[in-house]
């Protein structure tokens, strides 16, 4: 708990649980900086943070008990320095100190005056800087965009995504990933963004039966109001649906992972509705009993949570971990796959809560509008063309474990930009012609490197012919 | 049975048949693609109502 008569601005990083509470996000973060070596934390007091001021104007502002509409904000570095250097820094303005804390910052988090259900401080707006992009043989990606920050008029910058913790007053686990997805996409596509409350209460113009506020929660319909709202387009993925395409081979092929992968690649967030599987205690005999007597099923239980797909962890171009915002857990935090398929996950939830499973239940993607063609039309000709491949390497006598296919959605520039390194056909012709705003990329790679790639106009309703084939030279 | 194969080896293969693969990218999509995403954008339709209806509250 921060004290108000308290004027110390600096704490070695070990402090840092009095500020952030004890929360099991506080927790979490915690032990993410402990990874990233954080040493010093600076405490940000009265400050000024517009989703809490906006929330707090909204709903906050006419509670009896709650009239502190400032928050704190703690800034974490990944060096020592004491308060009389810092403050010497702020007197001075030494520039190689300025630049010292620039080059060692880890970003910041936000703590609200207000707590939660069970007197845990509640965590406001909060950017981590994300782990290395390689580790050895692995490579990770992350969805994440520049912000700038200002620390007492020190300029310091953190390349991440927002992530806040649940406050069920103004919205449940899906108006944060609802808010986790807008920030990421207002930043790349220049919309307005919107605080939780801004986020429930645009949300619920499609209604329930339940109260609006305190939030219990969101339906996807409500979800896609939402993003209606914020004229973003929206494209749903049902698992159960998918797996019944002709081509569809649940051993080779996981929609999931190739989705992550297709729409990570232009910087676009998943929302990831899934079903927590409750544990059921009972005995096979007492539950097999149960059934002969009620002479039906005993039901399987869950409960519905939403999160956001904010990176991945990839070995040879296989993704092997995902990275979540997940309200409950942390930002970016780990997620295994269940017998290295992505349709079930293994994360805090089963490990830490006691849940039986994690299924994967609905995945939404909202988009820019000018994407017109849908991951399911693209994913048909996509399987299409990796059974091609399949059956051209077996007569070949080609290993199938050096071909590998990517689908990829891409803007003009990232595309151009990659084509601009690489040797193939015709590539002066190519470069010079203009190329439709988004693209749709099907990669055929062998050894780890592109030998084709099969380009259609995302922007297109109907992709009847290929608008571009890459053929890669050595 | 397999044979392990480096990319040299892959490039020489693929050589021999490049204008078949680049053939085989260039067409035209057939319409069955189109055919079965409106079926599968229909069985989408009737699930969600279902599916799509339970509150995500945790």
């Amino acid at each position: 708990m921060v004290d108000p008569a308290e004027t110390q601005l600096v704490y070695p990083f070990s402090d840092t649980p009095r500020f952030l509470g004890d929360s099991r996000i506080s927790e979490y973060i915690c032990l993410y900086l402990a990874a990233e070596e954080a040493k010093t934390i600076v405490v940000e007091r009265d400050y000024i943070d517009k989703d809490y001021m906006i929330d707090f104007s909204k709903f906050y502002s006419r509670s009896f008990n709650i009239n502190n509409k400032r928050t704190t904000r703690i800034h974490f570095f990944d060096h020592t320095f004491s308060e009389d250097e810092f403050k010497n820094t702020l007197l001075t303005g030494a520039q190689d100190k300025v630049e010292q804390l620039y080059n060692h910052y880890l970003g910041f988090s936000v703590v609200k005056p207000i707590k939660d259900q069970n007197q845990k401080d509640l965590i406001g707006r909060t950017l981590l800087k994300t782990y290395k992009p390689e580790k050895g043989d692995f490579r990770r990606k992350y969805l994440k965009s520049n912000h700038e920050v200002s620390l007492f008029g020190i300029k310091l910058n953190v390349d991440s995504l927002p992530y806040q913790t649940q406050d069920s007053a103004v919205g449940g686990c899906a108006t944060i990933a609802c808010w986790t997805v807008l920030q990421h996409l207002a930043h790349k596509f220049e919309l307005e963004k919107a605080s939780l409350f801004e986020v429930t209460e645009k949300s619920v113009h499609i209604p329930t039966i339940g109260r609006n506020f305190p939030s219990h929660g969101l339906k996807m319909d409500q979800i896609k109001a939402f993003f209606d709202f914020t004229e973003l387009e929206t494209e749903f993925i049902l698992p159960s649906i998918m797996a019944d395409i002709e081509n569809y081979d649940p051993a080779k092929d996981c929609f999931i992972e190739d989705a992550v992968k297709a729409y990570l690649e232009l910087g676009a967030p998943i929302l990831v509705g899934i079903a927590l599987q409750i544990k059921d205690d009972k005995k096979p005999v007492v539950r097999h009993l149960a059934e002969i007597l009620h002479f039906k099923k005993v039901e399987i239980k869950y409960d519905y949570h939403a999160v956001v797909v904010t990176g991945y962890k990839s070995l040879n171009k296989k993704i092997v971990e995902l990275y979540l915002h997940d309200d409950g857990i942390g930002p970016f935090c780990k997620t295994y796959p269940v017998n290295n398929r992505f349709y079930q996950w293994i994360n805090e939830w089963v490990t830490r809560e006691g849940y039986e499973a994690i299924h994967v239940h609905t995945l939404l993607i909202p988009l820019y509008p000018k994407i017109r063609l849908p991951f399911k039309e693209i994913y048909i000709e996509f399987l299409k063309q990796k059974r091609y491949f399949e059956a051209y390497n077996r007569h070949k006598g080609i290993d199938p474990k050096l071909y590998c296919a990517e689908l990829l959605l891409m803007d003009v520039r990232q595309y151009k930009q990659f084509l601009l390194i690489k040797s193939f056909q015709n590539k002066t012709e190519i470069l010079l012609k203009p190329f439709p705003r988004f693209l749709w990329v099907m990669r055929h790679n062998y050894c780890e490197k592109p030998f084709f790639d099969c380009v259609l106009d995302a922007t297109d309703v109907y992709a009847n012919k290929a608008f571009q084939v890459i053929d890669y030279l050595s | 049975m397999a044979t392990a194969c480096n990319e040299e080896q892959i490039r020489v293969i693929i050589s021999s048949t490049k204008d078949e693969i680049v053939q085989r990218l260039n067409d035209t999509i057939s319409p069955d693609v189109f055919r079965e995403a409106e079926i599968i954008q229909n069985k989408h339709d009737i699930l969600a109502r279902d599916e799509l209806a339970r509150p995500f509250t945790i």
